[in-house]
């Protein structure tokens, strides 16, 4: 009973959304974005229909969908490196080359892992992948938040909800299909309800953030400084690798 | 059980950059003219009045301790430890904020550079990491065991600072009086 009343509060928050979206101008600016949110809006439509309708045909009908929304949700992280990224080259790519490690160390894992590890899951083939692909979204998203955080690059309300419903979603996802393919049915119950009522709340989130068009800063580029910075790179790697063996020598004697 | 566990380690790191990115301040445009003084007065602050040798070696030195303790009593022995200690603790977090500061710096030259490496940059995040947490360990050892506990950390930590004070020189070289009085004779000559 409570399932259906979230995935009509959904449907709702979703498409105020795109109702805002379309008020405020601001589908040009983040078209990744909402072409993830009408697909949510359409897969949760045609879900809750599905469930009412053809109760027995159901999982046929959900993870497909589920396993869809999954691929565009990645526009979310396009629009990151889009609107803050793009004006940091140099950081940009650094983050792009921390996604790519990060998808060659998931795919491995994934790969290696079913094969030494005996197979025991209760989420079967669809959320197992469902799994697998969140766990990649989740180190991507860590890594970015890392770069960000790291070199101090500035948000924009707009980015700061889309990031934080976004990482909201994904953890939740991660962390219920993780105890539920390990501990079994019995806590579906209780688990089950944790992706529903994430996902409304990542709804509120991006509607209360992109209720109106904020773009990220403007990166203020210093022109008075004009250092070589490979140079300043080399002296401070040299310096700081022998302070480091100096402090280290001079604790451990 | 091991899936189980990498799963729940990898949602608790993104729960936590989360967390960590909404509470974050609104980062200083790079290069600003707050950030370049901040860093010059670090940088000034290291160099003239925290760093000189001597007054590391005054700070902590233990034959001010020694003489203490030899002529006078306990009472006043307890209390002349007290306040070397406050001492060292105050010189320990002034040495971490100032390495911060120039660190800030360093970081908004680099989020201005398109040419960044991967591994280098990894590496001086290490780098600079390992110092700023050798100056936290420096202050908890002093705080725990008194402003003689670690002689030669001390040296090590004012040695590994004032290495770090010749690196950002070099990068707020701009700001000397002889770059800023060829700045004014040209700007003035355009004007004329």
């Amino acid at each position: 009973m409570l399932v259906p009343v979230l995935g009509t509060i959904g449907i709702l928050l979703a498409f105020l959304i795109l109702l805002r979206a379309l008020h405020g101008r601001m589908l040009a600016g983040y078209p990744c974005f909402y072409c993830y949110i009408a697909m949510l809006l359409l897969g949760t439509a045609i879900a809750a229909s599905v469930r009412v309708a053809f109760p027995a045909k159901f999982s046929q009908y959900y993870w497909p969908i589920q396993l869809v929304t999954l691929v565009f949700g990645y526009g979310i992280v396009l629009e990151i490196f889009r609107h803050v990224l793009f004006s940091y080259p140099g950081v940009g790519r650094f983050a792009r080359v921390l996604g790519l490690v990060s998808l060659a160390a998931t795919l491995c894992f994934a790969l290696v892992y079913p094969l030494i590890a005996p197979p025991s899951s209760h989420i079967g083939p669809y959320g197992e992948l469902e799994r697998g692909v969140r766990a990649l979204q989740a180190i991507l998203l860590v890594g970015i938040l890392a770069v960000i955080s790291h070199y101090g690059i500035p948000l924009g309300r707009n980015m700061k909800g889309m990031i934080l419903g976004y990482g909201l979603y994904v953890g939740t996802s991660l962390v219920s299909l993780a105890v539920e393919a390990y501990a079994g049915v019995w806590l579906v119950a209780v688990w089950g309800f944790a992706q529903p009522v994430s996902l409304l709340i990542s709804l509120l989130i991006w509607l209360v953030a992109l209720w109106s068009y904020a773009p990220n800063p403007a990166p203020s580029f210093d022109t008075h400084l004009e250092q070589d910075y490979e140079a300043l790179v080399v002296r401070t790697k040299m310096a700081i690798g022998a302070l480091r063996s100096y402090l280290f020598k001079t604790v451990r004697s | 059980m091991i899936q189980l566990v990498l799963y729940l380690l990898l949602g608790a790191a993104l729960f936590a950059s989360l967390l960590v990115m909404a509470v974050r301040r609104r980062a200083r445009a790079a290069g600003s003219a707050e950030a370049i003084a901040g860093a010059q007065q670090a940088l000034c602050t290291l160099q003239s009045s925290l760093l000189p040798p001597e007054l590391v070696e005054r700070i902590f030195a233990r034959e001010d301790f020694e003489f203490v303790a030899a002529e006078v009593p306990g009472p006043v022995k307890g209390l002349f430890l007290s306040e070397r200690k406050k001492l060292a603790l105050v010189w320990a977090h002034q040495v971490r904020g100032a390495i911060v500061c120039l660190r800030r710096l360093y970081l908004g030259k680099a989020r201005q550079y398109a040419r960044l490496d991967f591994r280098t940059e990894v590496e001086l995040a290490f780098d600079f990491t390992l110092l700023l947490f050798a100056c936290r360990a420096l202050e908890l050892l002093l705080h725990l065991r008194g402003p003689y506990a670690a002689p030669r950390i001390v040296r090590a930590t004012a040695t590994a600072a004032a290495r770090i004070c010749d690196i950002s020189e070099t990068a707020l070289a701009f700001l000397n009086p002889p770059a800023l009085a060829i700045a004014e004779g040209g700007t003035a000559g355009r004007g004329a």
